[in-house]
């Protein structure tokens, strides 16, 4: 008898408590959860948060027209480009949260403001206006973070209405804020699910940007031209990066294994995790 | 090789292609006016449109050249055991190598559907190579699993579509039910019925057919001493006899009840069936290791009577295995009764009656048969219950 038990299958009576205890560990793997994991493995992706932060400052140099556009002159611009590339980074669902270290974007502020001057002149303006840019980005956190972004949005816009009417300003800071903060909700829906979205919102962010700077500082962009180019090919390139690790973690985060629909017929004894099939891969 | 059947796209989010469209425009309104930066403007609008076409253009094209190379599926498998199935895919391009191929196949059986994945990921396929998928299946419900159709799906990053390569090949697997660990006095409990009740004739008749020879044993007829074994004996005293066996007469009758409940538990009911299959395999398979020749029947349905002729060979219990693969909840009580009188009136065989009821009507308690009801199966059962 033990031949033909053998014959059937002899591992058989070893494998069913572990089959069921196994089955009985595995959580269902939802799309939310999926979603959990794929951003819990972006968060701690630092080559990522490495390439968020160099687009950033690709960025930042390009809109600043690579060092052209002076805090002396025009310094709310300069103090919204800056906020935007030590700050947007962290407000991104991947930075990891909370950030305690908040003197790091404060720090990055006076820099980007202070080494361009370095080449010119730095005087007790643009040391000035540097340790506005830090305090601010120092004291903003969590959800100010956020709303010195859409203030930042505002300014951009709003100094730039024609002869400053103190009505008109504020009102097409407001509407180009609420146009952005529609926009990223819209966004921030899709992507927990569609994370390749991620890309084209970054693609569209920077096009957004340099429409504004050939727009409003045409004049100061087409001084360093070249410098520009090159600003412009590392912040893609980057964005290429950030596509890249964010299909990386889309593949890591897929589920290694998949139950099937409960039914209630099982051949053993198992009554609470009822399942026809159980798949996974290698 | 297989081309694939289809291919089926999937577009990027909407929204992401919207924000992006709408900042071309206003990138090339804002730039177009300004002849300086006309170099600026085309560098910033062509990168990453170049860049989208490219990764769309790419995953397109090494989603149509994807071949189905084959998928090593088993023809059946057990119940509560699990098996590997390898899907080998091969890149027909010679150009640039599959990067990120996703596979997936579809898992369907009565009732249930898995199409969600697991998706397996090949990294990549080189030009004009072949790569393996590999699931480790576990089918847990008996009956007939499709396998298939399989999908392969290439999304490089900034892609604005999903090319899913779709395989239309199915293979069918039989799931055999799972096979229950008898306790060890089930046997001995059986045997003795069968002592008892089976054998009616101890003489050989003119219509069996010699089996073999053992040695004597006090009440064996003289007659059937073997003489060339028992004179070839060392011992003077040990002696073997003939052993005979009518080829057309049974040694134990085997009746699955597979009529539906009265009471409208069907959930109830559905589970005792697929106890009352696994447990009726594994008895089988302890009677043939004992050499007894079993008659299994079953109705599959409306004047569908099965009947098996189980002999002690691998061929007769892989039959009785395939069969109870298929079996459902599809007979009736009227003529479940007639069956039951019919293998009573058969004379010589012992019968089994495995019931999926706690308690048989009257009638059907004065046969003489032995009635396992599914309080009983437990108890012949090694079964390890989830905590």
């Amino acid at each position: 008898m033990i031949d033909w038990l053998r014959r059937a299958d002899p591992a058989f009576y070893h494998k069913e408590p572990r089959l069921l205890r196994t089955r009985a560990q595995i959580p269902r793997y939802t799309e939310e959860a999926q979603a959990e994991v794929r951003l819990s493995i972006l968060t701690a992706d630092r080559t990522l948060h490495a390439a968020t932060t160099v687009v950033a400052l690709a960025a930042y140099v390009a809109a600043t027209g690579a060092g052209a556009l002076e805090p002396r002159g025009d310094w709310l611009t300069v103090w919204a480009f800056t906020v935007f590339a030590a700050a947007a980074p962290r407000a991104l669902p991947w930075w990891p949260q909370p950030d305690r270290a908040m003197w790091r974007p404060a720090l990055l502020g006076i820099a980007l403001i202070t080494i361009p001057a370095l080449w010119t002149r730095v005087d007790a303006t643009v040391l000035g206006i540097a340790l506005l840019t830090g305090a601010t980005l120092y004291l903003a956190r969590g959800r100010g973070r956020v709303a010195l972004l859409v203030l930042a949005v505002g300014l951009l816009f709003g100094v730039r209405m024609p002869a400053h009417p103190l009505i008109v300003a504020p009102l097409a800071g407001i509407l180009a804020a609420g146009a952005g903060i529609l926009g990223v909700g819209a966004i921030a829906r899709v992507w927990r699910f569609r994370p390749q979205v991620a890309t084209w919102s970054a693609f569209a962010t920077l096009l957004l940007a340099y429409a504004y700077i050939f727009a409003f500082d045409a004049p100061t962009v087409a001084q360093r031209v070249p410098a520009e180019m090159a600003a412009i090919a590392v912040a893609y390139l980057g964005v290429c990066i950030i596509a890249g690790r964010v299909r990386r973690a889309e593949l890591m985060a897929r589920p290694s294994r998949v139950l099937s629909l409960p039914q209630s017929i099982v051949p053993l004894l198992d009554s609470s995790y009822h399942h026809a099939i159980i798949s996974s891969f290698e | 090789m297989e081309r694939p059947d289809r291919i089926e796209l999937t577009i990027a989010p909407p929204i992401g292609i919207a924000a992006l469209g709408a900042s071309l425009v206003a990138v090339t309104i804002a730039g177009a006016p300004q002849p300086a930066l006309r170099a600026l403007l085309g560098f910033a609008v062509a990168f990453p449109l170049l860049w989208i076409a490219l990764a769309t253009t790419l995953s397109y094209t090494t989603a149509r050249a994807l071949r189905m190379a084959g998928a090593e599926v088993p023809a059946r498998t057990r119940a509560m055991t699990n098996f590997q199935l390898v899907l080998t895919l091969a890149h027909a391009k010679r150009a640039f190598p599959a990067i990120g191929v996703l596979t997936k196949a579809r898992f369907s059986t009565a009732g249930v559907v898995m199409d969600a994945g697991p998706w397996a990921e090949i990294p990549m396929i080189k030009a004009g190579r072949g790569a393996t998928s590999c699931w480790d299946v576990t089918t847990n419900r008996r009956g007939m699993l499709l396998v298939g159709p399989f999908h392969a799906a290439v999304e490089l990053p900034g892609s604005a579509i999903r090319a899913t390569a779709e395989f239309d090949r199915t293979y069918v697997v039989t799931v055999l039910p799972a096979v229950y660990h008898l306790q060890p006095f089930v046997d001995a409990l059986l045997a003795g019925r069968h002592v008892a009740v089976g054998r009616f004739q101890k003489l050989p008749a003119a219509t069996e057919e010699y089996v073999g020879a053992r040695e004597y044993r006090p009440g064996d007829s003289p007659k059937h001493i073997h003489r060339v074994l028992s004179l070839r004996a060392r011992d003077p005293n040990e002696f073997y006899v003939r052993e005979f066996q009518d080829p057309s007469r049974d040694d134990l009758s085997l009746v699955l009840d597979t009529a539906p409940p009265l009471d409208g538990d069907g959930a109830l009911h559905r589970y005792r069936l697929e106890k009352a299959i696994c447990f009726v395999s594994a008895l089988c398979r302890t009677f043939a290791a004992r050499r007894l020749t079993v008659r299994f029947v079953c109705q599959r349905g409306a004047r569908d009577i099965t009947t098996l002729r189980l002999r002690p060979l691998d061929a007769d219990l892989d039959r009785l295995e395939m069969e109870l693969a298929q079996v459902e909840l599809r007979g009736d009580r009227a003529t479940l009764g007639r069956v039951l009188l019919d293998e009573v009136r058969r004379r010589g065989a012992a019968l089994i009656f495995v019931s999926l009821r706690p308690r048989e009507q009257v009638a059907q308690q004065r046969l003489p048969m032995v009635t396992l009801t599914p309080d009983h199966i437990p108890v012949f059962t090694r079964e390890v219950v989830c905590q």
